[in-house]
């Protein structure tokens, strides 16, 4: 048998070899399963960055043991054979197939050779890796080092996941709709569907009455015509609503008046007395912010506007909304100086006006002034 | 080789095949001048038991080398000059009339100049095909059939012919089967401008051939038993044995170069002749086994006459030695049998050198 010592040096030296091929291979294989197992997980969404490198790393420790146990350890034939290769001239080999042999030869030979051999240096065997193994397991790390950060920036969120890329859905899908509706009567300014992604803001948009109806607000009790919405979250749905403005007796407008809170019957009271109780059919509007200031009744506007065909019938029915109502709602018909509420200064004055006239009086000239612009301004 | 058996040699017998050799090249080198590698291939092949056949221009010292190995081997030499007009029986001998004391007549088996140890066939390509037949049993069994009479030939036994290249006219090329029959076919080239002042130095004082015997018969066949005794690893066997076949086209390790060039390959012989030779270069390299740069070196003179060319091959002037050269890089490549670079051992690298040399490969 030949001595484990002659082999000693060679033998630590072929099964380093073994053992770097054995890596080599192992972390080609690993990073191959780890490229694999990324890829797979996500593709399918499912597993994480820390599954697929413990993946890569089970298969990487299993196939380099495998490798080296079955592949790469070294024989004493093996080593025979790359030893002869530095010059030794097949002793190597030959002696190792006549280990059994007890012939002259034979032992001639074993010793030839063994003296051949103590002049070729270990350290002459050189590490033979191949270089496209090399190339192959420094593209494998590559290509498993980016699939794990492809999974990592899934994960985050940075990029699409596989799924959203082999399942696409519409583009649409994140944005949120807010829609304007608006039934007869009038229109919608602005752009009536829009479409935000969360968070987002609305552009505003009004809502306009046409001839003969008055805007009274929008079905979610907004009775600001224009509007937006702000930080919007979901999907939402406005509709803008109208009324026509009904043109009636005075019992019309008496059940108009009624259907439309205290406060009308209130003013309707006050427009009885009123000294030009026949110019209140001039067309007055109305609107929500009066409503809410007086009787708190948006549609006090279209009472008021009864009420003056009231008053023009002379049965003096009719409110003290009439004073603004019976028109169309605009901006220069709700202040007077841009701050104070025309009717707190109507209500002042015709209480005073109605002691006046029950004491038999006059009201004063710049009463009468101040009653005159206002019904002008209308 | 038939006579050798396997007796396990010993120590002393290595060292005698040693000297004695060292005595048979400085012998022969006293008649022969230069033609290193030509007398090595035929010390090689008389002692693994081969014909060879020498192949060279007239004058290099074809027939002188013949004589002088007769004369250092020690054994009968027979010199039969091959022409046209040659019958079989003059190399065979044949059976002859004489009369008795009493005056019947009877057959008398006449030797021819086949019975003798050393045969000189000289330019055995001149002689008609049915006379080149005649060495064909001789050569193989070392036996001769005349008149239905089987005759042994005396052991060892070497047919060692020339034959001239260049003057093709009249003359009769060998067959395959003889050529199978010559273990080596060696080409012997011109000499070089020293070798050639000292051959004509040497010829101005004598003609005359001055080699002692160095050996004789008897020892030739020892050595050959020694040298059968080496051995031989398995991968070694193997890649000598891919080696024949890959001369073979349509063999299943045909090479490439085969397949394009040979038309017929080597024969089985070819694998026993490497071998046996091998074995004998081994030990003259002081080895006691086989390498592949034995089997490598000998693959020339083994194979380059036993391959048949392809029209393509001779059309794109492709020599054997070439083919033989492609079919070694090939089988090398494959095997990844390439030597580590710069690591060859000092006996290597002098081997080297004398390799491109050796066996007067082109």
């Amino acid at each position: 048998m030949i001595e484990k010592k002659f082999f000693e040096k060679h033998h630590s030296r072929m099964v380093l070899e073994g053992i770097l091929k054995s890596a080599l291979w192992g972390v080609l294989i690993g990073a191959t399963a780890n490229f694999v197992s990324a890829l797979v997980f996500w593709l399918l969404g499912v597993g994480g960055i820390l599954q697929a490198i413990c993946i890569g790393l089970g298969a990487a420790l299993a196939s380099a043991l495998a490798l080296y146990f079955i592949k790469y350890r070294p024989t004493p034939e093996e080593i025979a054979r790359r030893v002869d290769r530095l010059g030794l001239q097949e002793r190597l080999i030959t002696m190792v197939e006549l280990q059994g042999d007890d012939s002259c030869i034979a032992r001639l030979q074993r010793e030839d050779a063994k003296a051949r051999l103590q002049e070729v240096s270990d350290q002459k065997l050189r590490l033979r890796v191949s270089g496209l193994l090399i190339a192959g397991v420094a593209a494998a790390l590559v290509l498993s080092g980016g699939m794990d950060a492809v999974v990592k920036l899934a994960e985050q969120g940075v990029i699409p996941s596989g799924p959203s890329i082999l399942d696409p859905e519409d583009p649409m899908a994140n944005y949120i709709a807010v829609t304007y509706f608006v039934e007869e009567g009038g229109e919608i300014q602005g752009e009536t569907d829009q479409l935000l992604l969360p968070g987002e803001s609305t552009t505003p948009v009004v809502a306009v009455a046409e001839d003969g109806w008055v805007f009274v607000g929008w079905d979610d009790g907004s009775k600001d015509p224009e509007r937006y919405e702000n930080g919007v979250t979901e999907e939402l749905f406005f509709t803008a609503l109208f009324e026509e403005i009904v043109e009636g007796d005075g019992e019309n407008a008496e059940n108009d008046k009624n259907n439309n809170g205290n406060g009308g019957n209130e003013e309707g009271d006050r427009a009885d007395d009123l000294p030009d109780g026949g110019d209140a059919n001039v067309e007055s509007d109305s609107n929500g912010g009066q409503g809410d200031k007086g009787s708190g009744s948006g549609d006090s506007g279209e009472s008021d506007g009864a009420k003056g065909e009231g008053e023009e019938e002379g049965e003096g029915k009719g409110d003290g909304q009439g004073l603004g109502a019976g028109g169309k709602w605009e901006d220069s018909n709700q202040f007077i100086d841009g701050e104070t509420y025309y009717r707190d200064h109507l209500d002042m004055y015709y209480e005073m006006a109605q002691e006046i006239f029950s004491a038999n009086g006059e009201i004063p000239p710049e009463w009468k002034e101040f009653f005159e612009m206002y019904y002008d301004s209308l | 080789m038939e006579n050798v058996k396997n007796v396990e040699v010993n120590e002393n017998d290595i060292q005698k095949f040693g000297e004695q050799c060292e005595k048979i090249f400085e012998q022969i080198s006293r008649d022969v001048i230069g033609q290193k590698e030509v007398i090595e291939g035929a010390v090689i092949a008389m002692i693994a038991g081969g014909n060879v056949l020498l192949e060279g221009v007239p004058g290099v010292g074809k027939t002188r080398l013949v004589r002088s190995l007769g004369r250092v081997f020690d054994l009968p030499f027979a010199r039969i000059q091959f022409t046209p007009d040659l019958m079989p029986a003059d190399v065979t001998g044949t059976n002859i009339i004489v009369k008795d004391e009493n005056g019947n007549s009877s057959f008398q088996f006449q030797p021819g100049p086949v019975f003798s140890n050393i045969i000189l066939a000289d330019e055995i390509n001149r002689a008609t095909p049915k006379t080149q037949s005649a060495l064909l049993e001789a050569m193989q069994e070392h036996t001769v059939t005349v008149m239905g009479v089987s005759r042994k030939l005396e052991e060892p036994f070497f047919v060692l012919a020339t034959q001239n290249p260049v003057e093709q006219d009249g003359t009769y090329p060998l067959p395959e089967a003889q050529m199978d029959r010559f273990m080596f076919k060696i080409i012997v080239k011109n000499p070089s401008l020293d070798e050639l002042m000292d051959i004509v130095n040497m010829t101005q004082k004598t003609m005359a051939e001055v080699a002692d015997a160095a050996c004789n018969g008897k020892d030739l066949l020892e050595m050959r038993k020694t040298a059968n005794q080496i051995k031989v690893a398995e991968d070694v066997m193997r890649y000598a044995m891919m080696l024949c076949s890959a001369t073979h086209p349509d063999s299943e390790c045909a090479s490439e170069a085969a397949k394009k060039y040979v038309r017929l390959g080597a024969s089985p012989r070819a694998g026993q002749a490497l071998i046996s030779a091998a074995k004998v270069k081994a030990l003259l390299n002081k080895r006691l086994n086989v390498s592949y740069d034995d089997v490598n070196s000998l693959a020339y003179p083994v194979l380059r006459h036993r391959m048949k060319l392809t029209f393509e091959a001779v059309a794109e002037r492709v020599s054997a030695d070439e083919i033989v050269s492609m079919i070694i890089a090939e089988l090398t490549d494959k095997l990844g049998l390439a030597k580590e670079a710069g690591k060859a051992a000092p006996e290597e690298q002098a081997e080297k050198s004398d390799k491109k040399r050796l066996f007067g490969r082109k």
